[in-house]
């Protein structure tokens, strides 16, 4: 059982590299934060699944606080820059991408 | 030998040490060096977690070390991007923007 | 297929490390440092080290991306481009054969080195005596709890230093900027830091709590509330302190005062400075790591979300 579950845990470690592909290719940054979030889902999936074929609870814990945080780095940025409601940068368009 | 020991994490701490250095002698802009420096950290703790590693767990000492080396790592993190933050505010009244300065004309 | 599996995960650990560090754009370099420290969680999963994948896992998430993805924005405000000045070729070439050598003796040390648990036979026949189980805990308030002590106080000087860097004009203001400007944003972060701020407290609670005896404690909680604070912070459900804040202060210091009291009083008590009295460990050890956990999330939430920006002109004279 224990195999089948790390084999669980390889796919999706897999399915992350396709994720890892996008955010490489972009081409905007929101393609990359979105895909890098979608990098974290996949961490939280290798971990249910590293916890349940090493039969270890304290994994579960890791894979709670990662969907816990998993939005924060994503607020930060969505929250555009000081000032830039106000300056040059058009709505919808961070003005990071490059 | 090589697999079941942890040796695998230790190699790839050793090659990311590597490669930060590398990063940070190249590139010029200080967030990116900044990045560097994290990614040779992280190399360390890699180094030493999989030195710890054991079928049975992994070594609660190099474990604690490796926490608080997490710890320290995000401050120095945090504390480099506002001095990064600072010095673009600072300095873009007389002199290049950051990165290009120490590149002569 | 554990071994597959190891080999698969530091295959993709060094390629997103060399994306994250070679790529053209800062942005992207910076999106793929936090895929990276997403997979460096899993690694330290994979050697069987849970409380450091915790640390990992929270620190990463909600404080380092935090911090350089504001930063980003803020040197892109200022009219830093980020734009990447190419080395010259020579100097290039001998920063690799430079940084190849030394990857290579590192690389060779530490294969000479055979990989063992050797100090879990030094600290288990001690953990009884303190009542705890997790051996992490242990080594971390127990028998080092030099180095924890002042790393504490360590988070506390990166914080004066990092504040000590703003600009005159904005040190009397209260810091509220980091406030989402869009309204549509600011709403959907408020309504977040509804559902995520209790969660984050139960589960901050609880890793202290179960970090006596399985992984976790006080950096792990810490980590997840300052995480929390980041969302409250930018959906205006927490408003940011003014650097003179008394309540901001007391909360940065109740765990290291708290550590360093207990530590004097074992020194008072007949032992040395930082020895637990008999019968008192496990009690002691989850106060101080209750009150750590306090400073740490504070200390960690302000350092990523970084000292006051001066004010736009504008936003400057309403806030006056």
């Amino acid at each position: 059982m224990s195999e089948a579950f790390m084999l669980a845990a390889m796919l999706v470690l897999v399915s992350m590299a396709a994720a890892l592909l996008r955010a490489w290719r972009g081409p905007t940054s929101v393609d990359r934060i979105m895909a890098v979030q979608l990098v974290g889902t996949g961490m939280v999936g290798v971990a249910v699944a590293l916890g349940a074929a090493r039969n270890e609870a304290g994994m579960l814990d890791a894979a709670l606080v990662a969907t816990l945080l998993a939005a924060v780095a994503v607020s930060a940025f969505v929250r555009r820059p000081e000032g830039a409601a106000t300056s040059h940068s058009k709505p919808n368009s961070p003005s990071l991408d490059r | 030998m090589l697999v079941e020991g942890g040796h695998v994490f230790a190699v790839t701490g050793a090659v990311l040490a590597g490669l930060g250095f590398y990063s940070f002698l190249v590139k010029r802009h200080p967030i990116r060096q900044l990045l560097a420096a994290n990614v040779v950290g992280a190399g360390v703790f890699l180094m030493l977690g999989g030195l710890g590693r054991s079928p049975g767990g992994a070594d609660p000492f190099a474990q604690a070390l490796v926490i608080t080396g997490i710890v320290i790592a995000v401050a120095l993190s945090a504390l480099g991007a506002a001095m990064v933050v600072r010095l673009a505010a600072c300095g873009d009244k007389d002199e290049a923007p950051l990165g290009e300065k120490r590149e002569g004309p | 297929m554990s071994a597959a599996f190891d080999i698969l995960l530091c295959l993709m650990i060094l390629a997103t490390a060399g994306i994250a560090l070679f790529v053209r754009g800062a942005f992207a370099a910076i999106a793929f440092f936090i895929a990276f420290g997403n997979l460096l969680g899993l690694a330290w999963l994979a050697l069987g080290a849970v409380n450091v994948a915790l640390a990992e896992i929270a620190v990463g998430a909600g404080v380092t991306g935090v911090a350089l993805i504001l930063a980003c924005s803020r040197l892109f405000e200022l009219g830093d481009n980020l734009a990447d000045v190419r080395t010259p070729l020579a100097s290039r070439l001998g920063s690799a054969a430079l940084c190849l050598g030394f990857t290579v003796m590192l690389a060779g040390v530490v294969l000479t080195i055979p990989p063992g648990d050797r100090l879990s036979k030094v600290v288990a026949p001690l953990l009884p005596g303190l009542g705890i189980e997790n051996p992490v805990t242990g080594v971390l308030l127990a028998f080092r709890g030099y180095d924890t002590l002042l790393e504490t106080f360590v988070l506390l000087g990166a914080l004066v230093a990092a504040w000590s860097l703003t600009p005159d004009a904005s040190r009397r203001l209260p810091p509220t900027t980091m406030v989402m400007t869009d309204p549509t944003s600011r709403i959907v972060a408020e309504a977040f830091t509804r559902l995520l701020a209790p969660a984050a407290l139960i589960i901050a609670a609880y890793l202290v709590w179960v970090g006596s005896d399985l992984p976790g404690g006080a950096f792990q909680a810490g980590a997840v509330l300052a995480g929390a604070l980041v969302v409250a912070t930018l959906g205006g459900v927490v408003v940011l302190p003014r650097l003179d804040s008394l309540a901001a202060r007391i909360a940065l210091m109740v765990g290291p005062l708290t550590f360093l009291a207990i530590g004097l009083a074992g020194a008072a008590l007949g032992g040395r400075f930082l020895a637990y009295p008999d019968g008192l460990e496990k009690t002691l050890i989850v106060t101080i790591e209750y009150a750590l956990a306090i400073s740490i999330a504070a200390g960690l939430a302000l350092l990523a979300i970084g000292p006051p920006q001066p004010m736009p002109n504008n936003a400057r004279a309403d806030a006056r």
